[in-house]
């Protein structure tokens, strides 16, 4: 998919300048995983804003974080995951410091999720219906009546075809993508301000995921909701995010809002990102995989993370890790970690 | 990528446990008895009985209608019988009072609050009650108090304590070596009498007393099973023991399903502390010698504290109880951080309802299974306590008790029809569950395939 083919049906960036209308923000996230094989940080000093109306991508192969992110900023980690520093700020509030119950009103209310998986994240032995109907119920005191008309009225939101007869079937007798319409529905379903969507159509067919991020582009254009989208696909990014952060091993790498990220990446990660993607082959150019894999958690190097792979690799990389620098990039908030980001651009 | 397999079961628990029992010959058979045995111990007052049902004219007011059979049964016996009227009307008034029949609450709650009205009118309303054993009824029909003629008589009878001392003993009655002659003699077989080679004295005879309603003395329906010690049908003492032996199989089993479901939950949701006491506890029951553990419970339990057949269930769910909660605990445990767990807590549902929704409904099938096993398994040990005294109280009959009853190997009967029924009924219910298991054990088929 061409980066610039739709320009036109997204809604205008919001204002990044003004700071009070900050929807979420995550700063210095650090999220620590315990297991058998030790201790590590699957996330690490990850900080981002998002802005009502706005899209915000996290970028990246598996295993770089962009997950445990989403589960930080939700408190939904299982238990071997903690966060051990930074903060998390929704609409001014630190999500960190409120209790179970404070927490358990936001989730749903104020910030939604939708999951990769539709067909795990549903349960097996309800019918879809039933459990719209139940995220409607948590909203207030609806009758039973006024609960089912709502359920049906949001299958229907997200563009379902015959919502009575589909609200009555349960999860697997339904495709993948209707799956993920339900649980879109799900998720709006109590008008969360921010929708937190990881890999929403990575299980899905890619004409099928046209459909869902066309979705999600009205469903946010009607209600001006902000949206975190997690995703490893660059064409996810380009149809439907305002900007992206790109994560690598546990940190954000590359900062950078829509066109600029494609006409104009920075780090060496991202660029080995645009020329790995099949749309490349699509246009006749060469496919080129980035070599090796993400490090395991044990496996991750001093200095900068990426230098294994990294075709422009110099001593320094394995001494200094680079920091997340600010770009003056006159007109686009960008940031980019990388000691030779001039030299990646000629690459 | 869509991953069902058209023939992998799916759904809820009970529609695939209908479909595997459906798919069975053998437990469908295996279902229809057990439910003509339910439907035996349910309606066993109005089956068998040495009252009538309907007495046209008492002695004293004349015109007065009474209804002996009925004035004997308990709120609890109403309360099943109007259930098991329900039951079987239900494809009717289900038809009648609902459009959609999907709709199964609201049917099963109307069902279970009519049969409770129902009890509770009754036990509001009827007098004092005589216990349901022996009554007076046909000895006033005999003597002409009331007319027999005016008398509404059930199905058999003979009730489940009546005694006729002079048949103690007597094999079915369709057997040649049953026949007795009008003197009460046997007529032919061992217990022809014989004449005393030395003093030269016949035994005493023993007419047999016919009674009002009663099947003549050599019909082959009067004892169809032969009688016992004193002298009761063993076929009406059957249908009674069935309540017995039936009801402390599903109690024992619906008992140690709660506990074990309850235990195994907190265990696998909560972890920590309260997982660590309750595996420990899960253990520690599981090392109990269960039968000696039941014994010594039963002796030392007051029968008329707690009835036998309330306390025999409650032991042998006290000691059955950690098969269920280990395999709950692991399915909660496998469960507890399933993408529609979180999914759900990311809806702000509350732990509570996370569990009780969510977690619960998909994690019961193996224990249900397990439970289906233990229904059987209950009513096993119900009869070796039985046949060792220590369960329900004479005179009311359970099949256990009932093979006791006599170990002349004469006495055959006594031991056959009361074995044979408990043999039946336990394959029965191993059957069903053999099918509930087909339906919902993880093991034979992946429930929670995901695909990635």
């Amino acid at each position: 998919m061409k980066a610039g083919s739709t320009l036109r049906d997204r809604a205008p960036s919001p204002d990044r300048g003004s700071r009070r209308s900050v929807l979420l923000e995550v700063a210095a996230l650090t999220t620590r995983f315990e297991g058998a094989g030790g201790a590590w940080a699957a996330v690490e000093d990850a900080s981002f804003r998002i802005l009502p109306g706005e899209t915000l991508a996290l970028l990246g192969e598996s295993g770089c974080g962009k997950t445990a992110t989403a589960l930080s900023i939700l408190d939904l980690l299982p238990r071997s995951g903690r966060i051990v520093a930074g903060e998390i700020r929704y609409r001014g509030e630190d999500l960190r410091k409120l209790s179970r119950a404070e927490m358990r009103a936001i989730r749903g209310a104020e910030i939604g999720m939708v999951f990769q998986d539709p067909l795990a994240a549903l349960d097996p032995v309800q019918s879809v219906g039933q459990q719209v109907a139940e995220a409607v119920r948590l909203s207030g005191n609806l009758s039973r009546r006024q609960v089912r008309e709502r359920a049906i009225e949001l299958l229907g939101k997200v563009e379902l075809p015959e919502p009575e007869r589909i609200a009555r079937e349960l999860p697997h007798r339904l495709s993948g993508g209707m799956l993920q319409r339900v649980m879109i529905a799900i998720a709006i379903a109590r008008g969360p301000s921010l929708l937190v969507a990881d890999e929403p159509t990575s299980a899905l067919d890619t004409t099928v995921q046209a459909g869902i991020l066309d979705l999600f582009r009205r469903l946010q254009a009607e209600s001006g909701m902000g949206i975190l989208l997690i995703t490893h696909d660059l064409a996810v990014v380009a149809q439907n995010a305002h900007r992206a952060e790109v994560m690598y091993a546990g940190r954000i790498v590359e900062s950078a809002p829509f066109p600029d990220l494609f006409l104009r990446p920075r780090h060496p990660y991202t660029i080995a990102l645009l020329r790995s993607h099949p749309s490349r082959a699509a246009r006749g150019r060469r496919l080129e995989p980035i070599p090796g894999r993400v490090p395991g958690p044990a496996e991750r190097l001093s200095g900068c993370r990426f230098r294994d792979r990294c075709p422009i690799a110099k001593a320094r990389c394995a001494e200094v890790e680079p920091a997340l620098i600010p770009l003056s990039v006159p007109g686009a908030e960008r940031a980019v970690a990388c000691h030779y980001d001039e030299e990646a651009i000629r690459l | 990528m869509r991953d069902a397999r058209p023939d992998e079961p799916r759904g809820d628990a009970l529609s695939r446990i209908r479909a595997a029992i459906r798919a069975r010959p053998f437990a469908r058979a295996a279902l229809a008895i057990l439910l003509l045995l339910y439907s035996a111990a349910i309606l066993a007052p109005l089956i068998a009985s040495d009252r009538p049902l309907l007495v046209g004219s008492s002695g004293g007011d004349p015109g007065r209608r009474r209804w002996p059979l009925l004035e004997a049964l308990s709120p609890l016996e109403v309360f099943l019988i109007v259930l098991w009227a329900l039951a079987l009307l239900a494809p009717l008034w289900r038809l009648a009072l609902f459009r959609r029949p999907s709709r199964r609450g609201p049917a099963l709650a109307a069902a279970l609050g009519a049969a409770l009205i129902a009890a509770l009118v009754f036990g509001a309303s009827s007098r004092a009650r005589a216990p349901f054993a022996t009554s007076d009824w046909k000895a006033r029909m005999a003597s002409g108090e009331i007319d027999p003629r005016t008398a509404v008589l059930p199905p058999i009878r003979m009730g489940f304590a009546e005694t006729n001392l002079a048949e103690a003993y007597r094999p079915p009655t369709w057997l040649h070596s049953a026949e007795i002659s009008e003197a009460g003699y046997y007529v032919r077989g061992p217990r022809a009498p014989v004449k005393d080679p030395v003093t030269g004295v016949v035994p005493a005879p023993s007419p047999v007393d016919v009674r009002p309603g009663e099947p003549a003395r050599n019909s082959p329906w009067r004892h169809p099973l032969g009688t016992d010690s004193l002298g009761r049908d063993l076929f009406v003492r059957l249908i009674y023991g069935a309540r017995v032996s039936l009801s402390v199989g599903l109690l024992s089993a619906a008992a140690l399903f709660l506990i074990g479901v309850l235990a195994g939950a907190a265990a696998g949701y909560f972890g920590g502390a309260v997982d660590l006491l309750l595996s420990r506890g899960i253990e520690v029951v599981l090392c109990f010698p269960a039968f000696f553990l039941v014994l010594l419970v039963l002796s030392s339990t007051d029968p008329d504290v707690l009835p036998p057949v309330l306390s025999i269930a409650l032991v042998i769910a006290l000691v059955g109880w950690p098969s269920v909660a280990r395999l709950v605990r692991a399915e909660v445990l496998r469960l507890r951080e399933a993408d529609f767990v979180v999914a759900a807590r990311a809806l702000g549902c509350s732990p509570a309802r996370t569990i009780l929704v969510h977690v619960l409904p998909n994690a019961l099938g193996p224990a249900i299974v397990a439970a289906s096993f233990a229904v059987g398994a209950g009513a096993l040990v119900e009869a070796a306590l039985s046949y060792l005294g220590l369960g329900v109280q004479h005179p009311i009959p359970s099949w256990g008790s009932l093979v006791s009853e006599s170990h002349h190997a004469g006495h055959w009967w006594l031991q056959l029809f009361p074995g044979l029924l408990i043999l039946l009924s336990v394959t029965c219910y191993n059957l069903v569950g053999e099918a509930v298991r087909e339906a919902l054990d993880p093991r034979l088929f992946d429930h929670q395939e995901t695909p990635r």
